[in-house]
């Protein structure tokens, strides 16, 4: 009885999730807001979609410290910033992350990546990196579903 | 009832104990890959200076203090973008360089009497010297 309550629980959930689902990379081509002159585009996104606890477990990231959003599997999100030096973390206690420098219209692309801590999978660490060439990162997100962002930068029209 | 409840409780602590474990492994882990670095402020090359582009000959391994390897490809071109007090700061021509600290940084090279001195960070405006500098072998100058 147990089993089926969480069973249709997890198909409640998912079919919830599914309705959030923003539209993926690849239909928003040309809808994107035009980066401001000045200014420099940081793309989020974490590719993978696995069931595990930690890889769904969503945390706050922040560009030099503010809060613009959470990871989600499957999702992205980007932001706009004047041209300048950056630190990307999600913990303020260890300081990981990425750290880069902004050019004028520069587009910088960071994937993160949940990995499951232990055998119980419900204790995870996230990690980002930095994608180069963009192409990489271009071609990864063409699968990728919109999920906003805290800051203003969004595509008009979705949120 | 109350059987059912104690191994809940004790299930509970059990995975709290190891989240706590978890977390101490990686703020561990995290302080071991973490160097020092110090503030610097780069000063740019005026846009009336001629481009100064370089390319290494051969492949450099550079040790960081933390004991991760940076590998400046054979054949990779920099080009100077500015200057510290340490030396001349070049940036990589063919894409995105990065060491690893306690995060991954982009880095420019520091370079000062024919050797790599250490790398500057431009998002975190910070000079991370090398224990031990290393020869640059430069092919080409433009």
């Amino acid at each position: 009885m147990k089993i089926w309550l969480k069973l249709a629980a997890t198909a409640a959930t998912v079919v919830a999730l599914a309705g959030c689902a923003g539209p993926q990379y690849q239909s928003l081509q040309g809808r994107m807001p035009p980066i401001a002159q000045g200014d420099g585009r940081i793309y989020f996104y974490q590719p993978q979609a696995q069931a595990s606890a930690a890889a769904v477990a969503q945390q706050k990231l922040r560009v030099n410290g503010d809060v613009v959003g959470r990871n989600k599997p499957g999702s992205f999100f980007f932001v706009d910033r004047p041209a300048g030096s950056y630190v990307v973390t999600n913990l303020y206690w260890t300081g990981d992350g990425v750290s880069f420098k902004l050019d004028p219209g520069q587009t910088r692309y960071v994937r993160i990546k949940a990995e499951s801590l232990g055998s119980t999978g419900t204790v995870g660490k996230l990690s980002m990196e930095m994608v180069d060439p963009p192409e990489v990162a271009e071609t990864e997100l063409l699968k990728m579903r919109y999920w906003g962002a805290a800051s203003p930068e969004q595509v008009p029209g979705l949120r | 009832m109350v059987s059912s409840v104690v191994p809940t409780i004790a299930g509970a602590a059990r995975l709290s104990k190891f989240a706590v474990l978890a977390v101490a492994g990686m703020l561990s882990l995290s302080a071991c890959m973490s160097v020092s670095t110090q503030r610097a402020n780069l000063v740019p090359v005026a846009p009336a200076d001629p481009v100064n582009v370089i390319q290494l000959s051969r492949l450099v391994t550079a040790q960081l203090p933390n004991d991760s390897i940076a590998n400046l490809p054979a054949a990779s071109q920099w080009q100077r973008v500015g200057a510290l007090p340490q030396g001349d700061v070049y940036r990589s021509l063919g894409g995105l360089f990065t060491v690893q600290t306690r995060r991954q940084g982009e880095a420019y090279l520091v370079a000062s009497s024919g050797k790599l001195v250490g790398f500057y960070l431009p998002g975190e405006m910070a000079y991370l010297p090398l224990n031990r500098p290393v020869t640059l072998p430069v092919e080409k100058r433009q």
